[in-house]
């Protein structure tokens, strides 16, 4: 099974090209926002040096969000114009279960975050477990949403002292980074914030998680997808707020 | 010559568009899924709205367009797609979605602008015209009059300095209360009004021979109608679209006759969603009846938000040799003559 894979639902503009479970090339840019001019170049690049055949591809993960509102629809629409044009399938990644299959292996929980603005992270909570054969398997512990640090940390708190893990929470993505601070003045209960070379979302762990989303039948016809924002639009949000509905604001 | 088709897709605002067109004149197929519905719930496009609509119905359109053309992508000779002037998110959609259309099917890319396609419907439905002729592009997000020298080759000679002609429609149609779109509907009311009811300013800007300004009569429509309900005054909706429509086909039709005049071009080209309403239409076919002009106007479809048009537009582009990068980018202030 042969795959590519584009992430740009953040900072990184990353792209990667998986054989058969094996990385045959990945491209990372994790230092500028302009997804639009340098993530298609940088996959006709890293087709070139790779020398692969698209006629070999079976599909194209993407980051399916939560993230930039924008950087997600770059992503998704190369994505869903590739696939189109290869008749393949899209494979849509979830983009916190992505970062968090980049802390691989790790025995303790992982709390990847993104910065959502409007005081608010995108954030789940996620823990490996290795039930067969030593293979690790990354197991949902707290549905990824739009969510208050505050909040988050308080859950992370109680899941800390009803497991008693012997292992510091790992939080990881953007928002590890930019409530850094806050987060080391904050939480009570042993925490880690992963190394800027881990913390941020890449073309190979979205590629890496993307196969095993594949394997399981995890994947859409290019038509079909569009990306989970897991937040809706300001104007819809006004509206739903003007309607009385506080549900969804 | 071998025939050259090309796959256009067009994303700028809120109308999800492909179309396939032959030889930038014959349209194979030409298919919109317009948001309007959503739009309208909101009194106008919301960008982040069109955005998400566009990024779910792209993949649709596209596969209508190739059935509808009968055609599969390896058919087709490039991938056009409109890359500004627009909503920028709404852009980067069709922009980002064509370029891994283009990248995987290994098919050339061409980046048009958006009001060279609209002047270019006129070529889908008449195959004797051809440059060089003024044209006025009359939309919701533009006014441009200009003259097309060659085919891409486009001297803008005036636009508006601030709203565009169909956005001023929507914003007084909204102040009389007739909702949104408002064009088409100030249209409709202007026929049971007199548009000589009320003296509104007309939209010229001061020592700019052939620029437009909108946003004057605009706020003197607004005045009238708060000056009438100050004084107790009811306000006929009718007599106010229909003398606010008079103020806009005027100075629209003087500024082009002008233009007309200086360049004596025999030919005059409308175009953009506007070139739909029906008191600007007949103005230029009178006026240019009268003064010994061909008149062209695109078909209804082709007047409004469309990728036949970019079609047409990117078959000049195509037989130039202009190839777009994998860098192409969205432009939402793009200006004419950048073509990449």
């Amino acid at each position: 099974m042969n795959l590519i894979a584009l992430e740009s639902s953040g900072m990184t503009a990353g792209v990667a090209v998986f054989k058969n479970g094996e990385p045959a090339g990945v491209y990372d840019i994790n230092n500028t926002r302009t997804h639009s001019e340098t993530l298609m170049p940088m996959l006709e690049e890293l087709k070139l040096m790779t020398g692969i055949s698209l006629s070999d591809i079976d599909a194209v993960a993407v980051s399916a969000g939560p993230g930039s509102f924008t950087g997600l629809r770059i992503g998704a629409a190369a994505a869903k114009g590739i696939a189109e044009a290869l008749d393949i399938p899209v494979i849509p990644v979830p983009a916190l279960e992505a970062l968090a299959f980049r802390m691989y292996a790790y025995p303790g929980y992982i709390c990847p975050m993104m910065d959502a603005r409007h005081s608010q992270v995108f954030s789940g909570i996620y823990a490996f477990s290795s039930d067969k054969e030593n293979d690790f398997e990354l197991k949902l512990i707290k549905k990824g949403e739009a969510i208050s640090l505050d909040e988050q940390l308080n859950a992370l708190a109680e899941l800390a002292q009803e497991k008693q893990s012997a292992f510091p929470v790992m939080f990881t993505g953007d928002g590890a980074k930019v409530y850094g601070d806050e987060i080391r003045k904050k939480a009570e209960f042993p925490f880690s914030i992963a190394p800027g070379f881990l913390r941020e979302q890449d073309g190979a762990a979205l590629a890496a998680y993307g196969e095993i989303l594949y394997s399981k039948g995890l994947y859409k016809d290019a038509a079909d997808f569009a990306p989970e924002y897991m937040r809706l639009s300001q104007a819809e949000r006004l509206r739903k707020e003007a309607d009385g509905d506080k549900s969804l604001v | 010559m071998a025939d050259v088709r090309i796959l256009a897709i067009e994303s700028s605002c809120d109308e999800t568009a492909a179309a396939v067109v032959e030889n930038g004149r014959k349209v194979l197929s030409n298919i919109i899924s317009s948001q309007i519905d959503i739009h309208t719930l909101y009194g106008g496009v919301v960008p982040e709205i069109a955005s998400r609509k566009h990024t779910e119905r792209i993949n649709f359109v596209v596969r209508e367009a190739l059935d509808t053309a009968g055609l599969s992508i390896q058919d087709v000779d490039a991938v056009a797609v409109t890359y500004g002037p627009g909503l920028v998110g709404a852009l980067l959609v069709g922009v980002s979605f064509a370029k891994g259309l283009a990248f995987a099917s290994g098919k050339p890319l061409i980046g048009v602008h958006h009001i060279e396609g609209h002047i270019c419907a006129n070529f889908l439905d008449h195959p004797e015209l051809e440059p060089p002729f003024p044209c006025l592009v009359v939309s919701g997000g533009h006014t441009n009059l200009v003259r097309v020298k060659d085919y891409g080759v486009i001297e803008v000679l005036g636009q508006t300095k601030d709203d565009a002609a169909g956005e001023a429609f929507d914003k007084v149609a909204r102040a009389i209360g007739l909702g949104y779109p408002g064009g088409p509907k100030i249209d409709k009311i202007s026929d049971e009004g007199d548009p000589l009811a009320i003296e509104f300013p007309k939209g010229k800007v001061r020592d700019s021979v052939y620029d437009f300004s909108f946003s004057g009569l605009k706020s003197a429509v607004l005045n009238y109608l708060n000056s009438c309900e100050m004084a107790g005054k009811e306000i006929n909706r009718a007599d106010v679209a229909a003398s606010f429509q008079r103020s806009v086909v005027e100075v629209l039709t003087e500024h082009a006759f002008e233009a007309l005049e200086e360049s004596g071009d025999k030919v005059f080209a409308l175009a953009g969603g506007v070139a739909s309403n029906r008191h600007l239409r007949e103005a230029f076919e009178k006026g240019c009846k009268d003064r010994g002009i061909s008149f062209y106007r695109p078909e209804p479809v082709y007047c409004t938000d469309n990728a036949a048009m970019i079609g047409a537009a990117a078959y000049y582009q195509y037989l130039k040799g202009e190839r777009s990068p994998m860098s192409l980018n969205a432009v939402p202030g793009l200006a004419f003559g950048n073509n990449k």
